[in-house]
């Protein structure tokens, strides 16, 4: 029978108008706002980028956000809306299905990405001819429903995107938590794959879904102690500590999702060490007064 | 039965409007954060739920263009009288749902999104006339929540011919009476009209005055719903760039 | 179907194993609670209410209705359940039907005790006319423990609910009622005797309270239970094994924490009728 110190239940009830009174910081507008079918105001000769398009003599907007200007390009991008992926691109995906020589990946976008069998490293050789065996070993490799993270290779005429994983770096996810987020607070960026500051590593996928993953390797790299002692399993206490690191990380990208907040390393930690100064146990990070009251601060205490 | 006077010798309607005004409009975007796009819109004491999932994975045969399914019912305690129609199954309920499919296939970009598809919920939380006109407006609202490309925002308005006065946005009590009814669906810029659906006979000069005072409506709709975006976009941008530490945008 | 992968799954055992959940609550935790009354001006009561993720709208129209001779209950309460399209990007026809049955057919099982309206005001005249409570659901986001979403939900809409006064004339046999129009002659239902569910979701060796999707999604056994204000045990449903100790320990659990839900739910009714 196990003795939970947890045993008294809390109950957080309060009402929705408390929740929708959420700030809504004033804004300065440094560009023209457009919805679908507005003008773009704009001069002749510009180059015609996503989320536009001409009809007749005008130029206008195919959804809602901000006008972009880059030289004679002149976008409009969605502030938010599925993931649309850029060669390149590093992303966290789903295996949805396995099907003859290809995976079919859910990456938050339009359709499904596809991964070929010849566009993952098999064991004992890169170049490696693919033989009907591993095709037959699909599964054991990467099954359904696993996550995987992969790299954007190319994307097809009509927007199929291709994934790969031919790098060490990518592959199957394990000993970590999921979650997805809106692909537009992600930035790109040069790395997606980062050691945070409390010892969790992350991968911010391009597509908006997150891992948040405890690193064997780099955990005993960092730690000069355990070094010395490679032998010495670590004690279930320091395991129990590392997973609650990774649950606050984890409501912190929540949190920052919630108030549409740029999702980045250094923003993740900001709202993690509020709460850690704050001294707010990770069970109550997600109660809606506390989330205000982290959001608050943040906002007030930003430098940046 | 002697019927109720519609409009009084003040010319206000029963809800105390004047016959050129629409109910008071207000809509919230994003309020279901599992789906890609969502939008709570009350016309008065009409109120609806859009909800709007994709451009997502279409597990059929493919298809040069996208494809949009819609879905439309109304729950059970949404009218007075709890009538038990308004299910999806319903044949009102069907061809309401495929009028608004064909009006959305016209405006949306499809051709931006092969072998996928766009799925349309609407479920009606409380019906005082106008649903069709509430519905269309606010599955255009969850489109952009979504950030699906469209041609022009779609935006509606019904009219009526009644006591010899034309009115728009009618209410239920307005709709319950037999007469000459328009409802319609332009694109807000180009008032290209992309649905019309007329109930009741009428003559051709009442239709013109009908879709004009429609038109009309459908323009007081759009300022209503334009701001909202506008509105809900800006905070959402400003939220978005306020701690952010890199450039811009990438 | 909510996609779990085996990393998933086998890192939520192990964490669930040291006493917190993916989310950072308690083993028995629930999630915060948003709710809303008199969402549906047309209703008798109504309300909306957010479990996590989860969010339900429960309508209540109340009504006079003519009941068998042999009955001598002065309340016919009706429920539906309908999962709307919008709830989840899965629910497909066939599917939703079957939630939305199993739902159904708990809410009629706790409301089932002659006890839950036991108010003399409610009386009209037995075996001849009673009061029909027709009770709509509708689930508009799912995100796991719809059940204890949807009790909430309902009994919050019932604790709003108005009853009109009724005064009954009897001549020769025959009763005439007349339903009193004035909207401030209405009496607020009592609802001490309306259960709320609780449920536990068994993950690996461990019970937890109010699972989300993903917990449900990789649980062997589920344990339900509607518990009243009195403390009273109204309905009791559990799949997957279950031993008797365990589920006294359970139970005791439940008791205590439904009171402080009940509490709350009430506090929040009132607070947001006072303001």
């Amino acid at each position: 029978m196990d003795k939970q110190k947890t045993q008294d239940a809390s109950v957080f009830v309060r009402s929705f108008e408390q929740q929708e009174a959420t700030l809504a910081p004033s804004v300065a507008k440094s560009s023209q706002f457009v919805a679908p079918g507005d003008d773009i105001l704009s001069q002749e000769n510009v180059v015609r980028g996503h989320g536009t398009m001409v009809q007749g003599t005008r130029l206008t907007s195919t959804v809602a956000g901000l006008v972009e200007r880059v030289n004679k390009l002149v976008a409009v991008l969605p502030i938010r809306a599925r993931y649309s992926a850029e060669v390149g691109d590093v992303v966290v995906g789903r295996i949805r299905d396995v099907v003859s020589r290809r995976w079919k990946v859910d990456v938050n976008s339009r359709q499904d990405a596809v991964l070929l069998l010849s566009a993952v490293n098999l064991p004992g050789g890169v170049q490696r001819r693919r033989t009907y065996e591993d095709e037959l070993k699909m599964r054991e490799f990467y099954d359904q429903d696993d996550l995987i993270s992969a790299e954007v290779q190319e994307l097809k005429q009509d927007g199929l995107i291709m994934l790969h994983t031919r790098s060490l770096k990518y592959g199957k996810l394990e000993n970590g938590i999921f979650i997805s987020v809106t692909a537009q607070l992600v930035k790109r960026s040069k790395k997606h794959f980062h050691h945070l500051p409390c010892g969790i590593d992350i991968i911010l996928g391009n597509n908006g879904y997150v891992w948040i993953y405890i690193d064997e390797t780099t955990a005993y790299a960092e730690d000069e102690e355990e070094r010395t002692f490679p032998e010495k399993k670590k004690s279930a206490k320091s395991n129990i500590d590392q997973t609650l690191s990774a649950i606050r990380i984890r409501n912190s990208i929540y949190i920052l999702d919630l108030y549409f907040l740029s999702i980045q390393p250094e923003t993740i930690m900001l709202i993690y060490e509020q709460t850690i100064q704050k001294e707010i146990p990770v069970q109550h990070m997600l109660r809606p007064d506390i989330m205000n009251d982290i959001y608050r601060r943040v906002m007030n205490t930003k430098e940046m | 039965m002697p019927r109720e006077e519609l409009i009084s010798p003040d010319g206000l309607r029963t809800d105390g409007r004047r016959p050129l005004e629409v109910r008071k409009i207000t809509c919230r975007m994003g309020i279901l954060p599992r789906a890609d796009g969502s939008c709570h819109l009350e016309m008065g004491n009409t109120i609806v739920l859009a909800t709007v999932y994709g451009p997502r994975e279409l597990s059929l045969r493919p298809s040069s263009s996208g494809i949009i399914r819609c879905e439309y019912s109304m729950a059970t305690f949404a009218s007075t009288d709890r009538r038990r129609r308004g299910k999806k199954s319903d044949r009102n309920s069907v061809e309401i749902a495929s009028s608004i499919k064909k009006t959305f296939e016209s405006v949306l970009l499809t051709d931006l999104f092969p072998n996928s598809r766009v799925d349309i919920f609407i479920q009606v939380l409380q019906a005082d006339g106008g649903e069709r006109s509430a519905a269309i407006n606010a599955v255009s609202i969850a489109m952009v929540n979504a950030g699906i490309p469209m041609k022009d925002l779609i935006v509606s308005c019904s009219a009526g011919y009644m006591e010899n006065t034309t009115v728009m946005d009618l209410n239920n009590i307005e709709t319950i009476v037999r007469e000459p009814q328009l409802t319609i669906a332009i694109y807000a810029h180009s008032e290209k009209v992309a649905m019309a659906h007329l109930e009741s006979k009428a003559s051709f000069e009442i239709f013109e005055n009908l879709m004009a005072v429609a038109k009309n409506g459908c323009m007081q709709v759009f300022d209503v719903l334009h701001s909202s975006i506008e509105k809900y976009s800006l905070r959402l941008v400003a939220s978005r760039d306020s701690i952010s530490t890199m450039g811009s945008r990438a | 179907m909510f996609a779990v992968s085996k990393a998933e799954r086998s890192y939520l055992l192990e964490t669930v194993e040291t006493g917190t959940r993916l989310d950072g609550r308690s083993l028995y935790e629930y999630r915060p609670i948003s709710l809303q009354v008199g969402v549906l001006p047309s209703a008798s009561g109504s309300s909306r209410l957010r479990l996590g993720e989860t969010e339900v709208l429960v309508g209540v129209k109340v009504e006079v209705g003519e009941t068998a001779e042999s009955s001598t209950e002065n309340v016919h309460i009706y429920f539906t359940v309908e999962c709307s399209g919008s709830a989840s990007a899965d629910f497909l026809g066939r599917e939703a039907e079957n939630w939305s049955s199993e739902l159904q057919k708990a809410l009629e099982s706790a409301y089932s005790a002659a006890s839950v309206f036991d108010d003399e005001r409610l009386k009209l005249v037995p075996g001849k006319f009673c009061w029909v409570f027709k009770v709509d659901i509708l689930v508009l986001d799912t995100g796991g423990n719809m059940l204890d979403a949807i009790g909430m939900a309902t009994r919050t809409a019932l604790s709003t609910t108005l009853i009109p006064r009724v005064n009954i004339q009897q001549s020769e046999g025959t009763f005439e009622l007349e339903i009193d129009d004035n909207p401030s002659a209405c009496d607020n239902l009592k609802v001490e005797g309306a259960p709320i569910f609780l449920t536990f979701s068994l993950i690996g060796s461990h019970f937890v309270l109010d699972p989300s999707v993903q917990e449900e999604t990789c649980s062997r056994g589920r344990l339900s239970v509607a518990v009243d204000a009195n403390g009273d045990i109204c309905y009791v449903c559990s799949f997957g094994l279950l031993d008797a100790v365990e589920l006294a320990r359970l139970l005791t659990i439940m008791k205590k924490t439904g009171k402080v839900l009940l509490d709350r739910l009430d506090e929040c009714v009132r607070n947001g009728n006072s303001s």
